[in-house]
């Protein structure tokens, strides 16, 4: 396009220009999977909440009735100040006597769950890493001759880890509850196999980003793929997989306050029976006491991770 | 005319650190005036102050017979939006397409939703007078393309663009070429000095590069540890004052009557 | 971690790991963990030849002789319970989407430090009103998806309402964290030049920050998707109508055939979405 065939008079110019906006609208870069997707999603969102039939009218139902504002006004409030002439001390012996009793124990079981399940998928993480990894399972590993060739035990193994972190945790457990019949393994084991699927995962993804020069030098002195892990690729990657680890903890904390639910001493197991027992008031200082320590999770993770980015 | 920037004693001091001291100069309509001095010499401090973003500490800056000092924030805004500001590192949104980046030079003279209207849904007219300002700077088919697909010469093009719809009463280009190849550069320049000659607009540019500002700009101010070192007309600088500008700093310090 | 390995070794962290495993023992002890009990023992060996010989062949019909008439047909009510799950999921993601873009936005250092950013008054109350909405959203983040629910059943009986608010409610917290962190990362210039041309903060929050930021965001709500696709199965295990509800009316009738009929339902869900953000990443990079 020169300035030369550019049409002159005012009136031929805007047409002209409109005729090549146009023809740039109509070529201009679009990424349809993207905007098909939002469309679909907006569609299935809206679709849901109608078909979903929701009722509201609980939740704004007179005190009198059940509904939320009874809940928050009687439910949930200590049964200790709903007497007409109670004292802040008859709370704090309320408090300290539910803590004693089972509070304590609970959330110290829900922390303990956590602690071992992530002990184990830490295991099972470093376990899988290696083999799920494409640059150490491929013939020759990161000398960089067979760029893109395909490892089956790669693909094979990345299959499994998607298995073991596609099924919901509470599911998990819920299938080894009768299988490991009456046992905290059950609770352990679902919350240690979904994460040592996630851990596997991000572990090999980050034993394949490592820089490679050092690898290269250990691979032309003829290391084995077993040398190139242990000198190369382990070292390398060990900050990222404490961070990866830490990280976990604290959702692992976070889904150890439910899986009590299947039979651990822990938060998840009293908040189902007062809630069987309609013990709403005590239910309430439970999920309390849950949030804080996924709170301190959270914090004490956080910490750990900058501490581990400052080196 | 009135000249467009009147300057006046004017001192800048940041986080305590004193940026600029005692500046003085006048801009009058369609000059074109380079700044060159090394890093730290304040020239970048110096074009904030004239856009409106930074107060000065003393002294008074009139901008289009505005003083500064005495406005109200809503006041600085319009100021603000009346400076065409080309920055170093050009401040494009990376994802969006060039039109929406050169539509986000009006925003600031419209309400918060009109403006977001105008970026979501800009009508033919406000198309139509991107595309031929981008037409004038050589890259009118990249229209609808994504910024960040361009090359690092055409992305300049789009800040430029973008200084350039919001009509301003001036431009101010803070090392636009820092980034590219002597050879682009030059291009660059050229475009800018000619746009702003074909609008009559007062060119302001910080530069590192001599040659390049005596090629283009018939004004040269120099500038060193926050202050005017000389401002002359290109004929009358000579290597030795620029020689001075980019000594290593010594006990000698600069003779004021120096100055035009 | 960019840095090749050290001649030293970096004795802090190989004890961080033996640290580390010295823990999870410790916690395993605590917990009377035993490596036998994840052995079957006697009746327990029948039942897992059982439940994992009826993977080999899922169920498409009721596995029990005796089923009333007028029963939907099984594959029928496999496809609703999906259904339902993904009607739980979807909803509560786009609130939560919403919800959590606004108390997201309304805990970024970015909005407080342009919003109001004229002047210096009012720089304290600024940041209190920060840090409230950030507890706002930590608070819904860290009670658990389930006890949420327990809590709304309680409250507002078996509705879908409280199935509803107890998936939107946490991941409305989780979303507006990881949201307003990406948008105190975003770069800087854009947002502040548009300022500098005498743009309205909360448009250069939009259209300067919100953008860059945008790719991310959008990527990390679709791996919040995929985990709320299934909080949304367990949500059966709570008197919903989601695919849990049948895991378990299945599972404890020992008609293990069907819980594997219903499982691999799940999994193929899951891994559908996992195509889907694969399809998605692909088309970003492109």
């Amino acid at each position: 396009m020169t300035a030369t065939d550019r049409p002159q008079s005012e009136p031929d110019r805007l047409r002209f220009n409109e005729e090549r906006i146009r023809l740039l609208h109509k070529s201009r870069p679009q990424n349809r999977a993207v905007q098909v997707s939002g469309g679909l999603f907006v569609c299935m969102a809206l679709f849901s909440l109608w078909h979903l039939d929701l009722q509201w009218g609980r939740l704004f139902a007179d005190p009198s009735e059940p509904g939320l504002f009874r809940f928050l006004n009687q439910d949930i409030r200590p049964h200790v100040t709903r007497q007409p002439d109670w004292t802040w001390a008859d709370l704090g012996t309320w408090l300290l006597t539910l803590l004693r009793d089972y509070g304590l124990r609970a959330t110290w079981g829900t922390l303990l769950l956590a602690t071992a399940a992530m002990g184990l998928a830490g295991f099972g993480g470093l376990l899988l890493a290696p083999l799920a990894a494409r640059t150490l399972t491929v013939p020759d590993p990161y000398m960089g001759l067979q760029n893109g060739r395909r490892s089956l035990l790669s693909s094979a193994v990345r299959s499994l880890c998607l298995a073991m972190r596609a099924l919901p945790e509470y599911v998990l457990g819920f299938l080894l509850l009768a299988l490991l019949s009456g046992s905290t393994w059950p609770a352990v084991l679902a919350l240690a196999l979904h994460n040592a699927g996630i851990l596997g995962r991000l572990f090999g993804d980050s034993l394949e980003d490592v820089p490679v020069t050092p690898m290269r030098g250990l691979a032309a002195g003829g290391a084995r793929p077993s040398g190139l892990l242990l000198f190369g690729g382990a070292p390398q990657a060990f900050s990222r997989w404490l961070a990866y680890i830490f990280y976990r903890f604290e959702t692992c904390v976070r889904e150890a306050t439910v899986l009590g639910m299947l039979g651990v001493i822990s938060i998840g197991y009293y908040a189902k029976e007062m809630r069987s027992r309609q013990f709403y008031d005590e239910l309430f200082v439970l999920v309390l006491l849950g949030a804080l320590l996924v709170l301190l999770a959270d914090a004490l993770s956080g910490w750990l991770r900058s501490r581990l980015r400052q080196g | 005319m009135d000249p467009v920037f009147i300057v006046e004693d004017l001192g800048l001091s940041l986080g305590g650190t004193e940026i600029l001291k005692g500046l003085s100069f006048t801009v009058n309509p369609g000059e074109r005036i380079a700044f060159l001095g090394p890093s730290g010499a304040g020239k970048t401090s110096l074009l904030r102050v004239l856009a409106g973003n930074h107060q000065p500490s003393s002294g008074h800056v009139h901008t289009l017979g505005i003083c500064l000092s005495e406005l109200k924030p809503a006041g600085i805004r319009r100021v603000r939006s009346q400076m065409g500001f080309v920055h170093q590192d050009l401040a494009l949104v990376p994802n969006l397409r060039v039109l929406q980046n050169v539509l986000a030079g009006r925003l600031g003279r419209l309400k918060a939703l009109a403006a977001l209207r105008s970026l979501l849904w800009p009508n033919k007219e406000q198309t139509h007078r991107v595309f031929e300002l981008l037409e004038e700077l050589g890259i009118g088919d990249k229209l609808y393309e994504r910024t960040l697909s361009l090359s690092g010469g055409e992305q300049q093009r789009v800040a430029l663009a973008r200084a350039l719809y919001q009509d301003p009463r001036a431009l101010l280009a803070d090392e636009p070429v820092s980034a590219v190849d002597p050879a682009r550069s030059r291009d660059l320049i050229r475009l800018m000095s000619k746009v702003a000659e074909d609008r009559k607009l007062p060119l302001l540019v910080s530069l590192h590069n001599p040659e390049l500002a005596r090629e283009f700009f018939p004004r040269l101010v120099g500038l060193r540890q926050g202050s005017i070192v000389f401002d002359l007309p290109k004929e009358q600088v000579t290597d030795d004052h620029l020689e001075a500008l980019y000594r290593i700093p010594s006990k000698a310090s600069f003779p004021a009557d120096q100055r035009a | 971690m960019t840095q090749p390995p050290k001649a030293t070794p970096r004795f802090k962290r190989r004890y961080a790991l033996v640290l580390l495993a010295a823990l999870g023992l410790l916690a395993a002890y605590g917990l009377n963990l035993h490596w036998k009990g994840l052995l079957p023992r006697g009746e327990g060996f029948v039942l897992w030849k059982r439940f994992f010989s009826a993977a080999l062949s899922p169920a498409f019909n009721y596995e029990s002789t005796s089923v009333p008439a007028g029963t939907p047909p099984f594959l029928l009510v496999v496809f609703r319970s999906v259904l339902r799950t993904l009607e739980f999921a979807v909803a509560s993601m786009g609130l939560a989407l919403v919800g959590g873009l606004i108390l997201g936005v309304l805990s970024s250092h970015s909005f407080w430090d342009s919003a109001l950013g004229q002047g210096r008054q009012g720089t304290k109350l600024r940041n209190r009103l920060r840090i409230f909405f950030r507890t706002i959203a930590a608070l819904l983040r860290s009670v658990h998806e389930l006890l949420w629910a327990i809590l709304f059943l309680a409250a507002i009986g078996q509705t879908t309402s409280a199935g509803l608010l107890a998936l939107t409610l946490p991941f409305t917290g989780i979303l507006a964290k990881l949201f307003s962190e990406m948008l105190d990362e975003a770069a800087n210039e854009p947002s502040a030049a548009l300022e500098g041309l005498g743009c309205h903060p909360g448009v250069a929050l939009l259209v300067g920050r919100l953008p860059i930021a945008w790719p991310d965001m959008a990527a990390y709500g679709f791996y919040r998707f995929e985990c709320a696709l299934r909080s949304s199965a367990v949500l059966g295990f709570f008197g919903f109508q989601t695919m849990g509800y049948h895991l378990e009316l299945s599972y404890n009738s020992l008609h293990y055939r069907e819980v594997w009929t219903l499982l691999y339902a799940l999994l193929f869900t899951v891994w559908g979405l996992e195509r889907w953000s694969g399809i998605l990443r692909r088309s970003a990079v492109r």
